[in-house]
């Protein structure tokens, strides 16, 4: 499904898989590896130690499930209902010498942890000199689609790639997921991973054994030479759709997924768009302060004299996300308004499309 | 006298010179120089000037040869003590040569001088003759060297080994800037670089500029033609793919250099560089006939009157030799000032309607034309304008005008009636917004009052840019101006 041209070689077998089970994948494999290694949240295992209902969830969209069977309680904790509790418990342990894997159901619910993870774990490394690392993992579910309603659909990426001290990642398929969450787990640093709630099931070739993909590489779904589009998580099948479609008229786009947002591999986007001189970035998170209005900052700082075009953004309006379908929908960046932003930026400028 | 290094500089005479050609020195490498001296003339698109001396000393350097075209800024030679060693010499043409290179890139000048495209070598897809290149492409299997996957998808065009460069990007893989610094460190030649100061061979500018379908630019960077060299045939001026594939046919029929086995006509050509003025000629024309759109209006003056005149004016005044068309200059001069519609410049997003009529007379001089202007013709007398004109067109054909004597104007005429021309179409001179094409007057028959009769006939086109000027300003235009022009006496109104 996926041009990997930038992955390191990964020898032997694959399999299909979801993004769902590349997760569930590395979670198990890196807790077989390291004993340090646990998973905590609510109901990431389930049933309430009620007889016949263990491991019930997995987690509300069942990425953790099979977990608790295996590695048992100790090590896959049901948490009550309290992200402040389950971010604090998570960075203290991280602090003495565990990997937690903590989850935020809703990433929308952030906000009652935020102290833990901005202020707290995002600062211990620097202000202690090193002497403290904070190893966590924060999985949450990001995005609207899923037709949720504005406390359960946002996207808050920009947020967290704000604070320094944090590592924030977003896989757009099961490749990436995997190869990414066993970089985030064997990483010292806290790393914030957002998985995008319609994405749980989009499958592609999974090699079985284990594999890192390093932070701040971006991948290039699509190569080509007359305009550059950055996309990132559920963005990707946007770019990737437009671009086929360009494609079959003899335009080619350069897409690029950076996979993670920060670290953000600005030098791969600088690069095509040195090629290009046209940018569009598709983000689904809010336009103000955003990773969209970063990136296109970013490359008019440090590559004007590429560009042979004003550069485009296509984002999300700046409201909460709405419940109702139709309105979700027309709030939603998809491929029909990338195509007309891209369209825009190939016709524009001194040479034309 | 100083013991500094002074340079001399490609002056910048007007907004639009861009570069000059160097026409001839008046002294060579070790002649002493005095401050006021004339150095060396300066061709540009519109002018031969001469550049003088500032200061006194020896002429120690020429930089710019005699024949060569250089962008404005650029070092043409050195005037230094006889003391000043040569090396001193040497550093300050080196620092000097670099500082001028860069603000190259940015500006986006035009090109250097462009031989003409026959002239060029055969196509190769990517320019990389260089033996450091070649090196750059030998190397064992580089899929698993680290590398950005635009440095992987050039170094593939370049056909560089990525085992042979070193990565200082991200995570020290290879960037984009690593593998151009290589290439250019091996004396390759950048792909779509504008500038290349090393090869002697035909040089283009800087396309990126070039209004081209995608499709043309990207057969055009594998084939490594130019957009520049190429027709503009497409939609929306564009160059589209055929115009690129004409190019790319033409030099591959061409006959190679090496073997003199070619079947093409025997008929030969002389390649020659194409001048200053040439290229703006070129650049002008065609920008008004592409984005002003041109209509006629065709009318017939008798002239029998105005000869009349004139030659009353002649025989009175010794000192006088008017012309036929110094009474069009003032007989258009006084029909813009009824009819000021016609008198204006559009730029395309303004128009400029001017009170006087400063009224540009287009006149022939070698390999080209130029435009110099008399103005206020409205507030001048036929002689004076005779006497302006006469001046002009002398100065001109010696490429000696002013800037200021020839860019502007308000309305055009062009007059071919001395060659017996009957009668033509003008192409509008921008940012004006109309020409005049005058033909001969000659003797032709007429119908007056149902009768035949002999008159002297004088045929006169109007183009003008429909953009801003509609078909009855232009018909009222060319009727108020043969009413000056058969009876002339009504101009002193």
């Amino acid at each position: 499904m996926t041009n990997h041209s930038n992955n390191p070689t990964v020898g032997g077998k694959t399999s299909m898989k979801t993004i769902r089970e590349a997760i569930n994948d590395a979670l198990r494999e890196e807790m077989r590896r390291d004993p340090t290694v646990i998973v905590l949240g609510e109901e990431v295992s389930g049933g309430a130690g009620c007889e016949g209902e263990d491991d019930a969830y997995g987690g509300v969209f069942g990425v953790t499930k099979g977990l608790m069977p295996e590695f048992g309680r100790e090590r896959v904790i049901d948490t009550p209902i309290s992200e402040a509790a389950i971010i604090g418990a998570a960075a203290g342990a991280a602090n003495n010498g565990l990997r937690p894997v903590a989850e935020l159901m809703f990433f929308d619910f952030i906000g009652v942890s935020f102290d833990q993870i901005y202020n707290q774990a995002a600062k211990f490394r620097y202000m202690f000199g090193g002497k403290s690392k904070t190893p966590m993992v924060i999985r949450g579910t990001v995005g609207g689609g899923w037709r949720a309603g504005a406390q359960h659909s946002s996207m808050l990426h920009s947020i967290v790639t704000h604070v320094a001290g944090l590592k924030v990642v977003m896989p757009a398929n099961a490749y990436d997921a995997k190869g990414l969450m066993v970089q985030a787990i064997r990483d010292d640093d806290p790393v914030i991973f957002l998985e995008h709630k319609v994405m749980y099931d989009i499958a592609c070739e999974v090699p079985d054994e284990q594999y890192c993909i390093p932070f701040g590489e971006a991948s290039f779904p699509r190569q080509g030479s007359d305009v550059t589009i950055v996309a990132i998580s559920n963005m990707v099948t946007h770019a990737i759709t437009v671009a086929d479609i360009l494609a079959k008229e003899g335009i080619s786009c350069d897409v690029i997924d950076p996979r993670t947002v920060s670290p953000l591999d600005h030098e791969a986007i600088l690069e095509s768009v040195e090629v290009t001189g046209r940018l569009v970035i598709i983000d689904e998170g809010n336009p103000r302060c955003g990773l969209a209005s970063d990136i296109a900052g970013i490359v008019a700082e440090h590559g004007f004299f590429s560009l042979k075009a004003p550069i485009r953004t296509v984002t999300a309006p700046h409201t909460p996300v709405p419940f109702a379908p139709e309105l979700e929908d027309a709030y939603l960046p998809n491929a029909d308004k990338l195509m007309v932003a891209v369209r825009e930026v190939l016709a524009a400028g001194p040479s034309g499309a | 006298m100083t013991n500094e290094i002074k340079p001399i500089n490609m002056p910048k005479w007007g907004m639009e010179m861009s570069e000059g050609d160097i026409n001839a020195w008046y002294f060579a490498i070790g002649d002493q120089v005095n401050a006021g001296d004339d150095l060396v003339d300066i061709e540009t698109s519109k002018i031969i000037n001469t550049v003088t001396a500032s200061d006194g000393g020896v002429l120690r350097a020429i930089i710019g040869a005699t024949g060569e075209t250089h962008l404005v800024g650029a070092l043409l030679g050195v005037i230094a003590s006889a003391e000043t060693s040569d090396a001193e010499i040497q550093a300050f043409i080196d620092s000097n040569s670099s500082a001028a290179a860069e603000p190259e890139a940015v500006a986006e000048v035009a090109a250097p001088v462009a031989a003409a495209i026959e002239t060029a070598p055969a196509p190769v897809a990517i320019p990389q003759a260089a033996n450091g290149l070649s090196k750059l492409a030998e190397g064992e299997d580089d899929s698993l060297v680290a590398a950005s996957p635009v440095a992987r998808r050039l170094a593939a065009e370049y056909g560089v080994n990525l085992n042979n460069i070193t990565g200082t990007g991200r995570h020290d893989r290879v960037s984009k800037w690593d593998l151009e610094a290589a290439v250019l460190a091996a004396g390759g030649r950048l792909i779509g670089n504008s500038i290349n100061k090393s090869n002697g061979a035909v040089q283009f500018g800087d396309d990126s500029n070039v209004k081209a379908t995608p499709v043309a630019r990207r057969i055009a960077t594998q084939l490594g033609i130019n957009l520049l060299e190429c027709r503009v045939s497409g939609d929306r001026g564009r160059v589209c793919k055929a115009d690129v594939e004409a190019v790319a046919a033409l030099k591959n029929k061409m006959p190679a250099q090496t073997d003199g086995s070619s079947t093409a006509s025997n008929s030969t050509f002389e390649s020659q560089p194409i001048s200053g003025m040439r290229k703006t000629i070129a650049a002008r024309l065609q920008a008004s006939k592409q984005t002003a759109p041109h209509f006629r209006v065709h009318i017939d003056a008798e002239i029998d009157a105005l000869l009349e005149v004139r030659k009353q004016i002649n025989n009175s005044n010794t000192n006088a030799k008017v012309s036929v068309n110094d009474f069009i200059v003032k007989a258009c001069a006084s029909a813009l000032m009824k009819v000021p519609a016609i008198n204006v410049q559009f730029d395309g997003e303004q128009l400029s309607y001017f009170s006087n009529a400063d009224i540009s007379v287009a006149v022939a001089i070698d390999d080209g034309l130029i435009t110099p202007i008399v103005t206020d013709a409205n507030h001048k007398g036929l002689v004076e304008i005779s006497n302006t004109t006469r001046d002009l067109a002398t100065r001109a054909k010696l490429g000696r005008l002013k800037p200021e004597e020839f860019q502007g104007g308000s309305f055009c005429i062009s007059n071919l009636g001395m060659y017996g021309i009957k009668q033509f179409d003008a192409i509008i001179n921008p940012p004006q917004g109309a020409i005049l094409a005058v033909g001969a007057g000659e003797q032709r028959p007429v119908v007056k009052d149902g009768q035949l009769a002999v008159a002297t006939v004088m045929s006169l086109t109007l183009s003008s840019d429909h953009r801003i000027i509609d078909g009855a300003v232009a018909a009222q235009f060319m009727s108020v101006l043969k009413g000056y022009l058969e009876q002339p006496a009504t101009m002193l109104g």
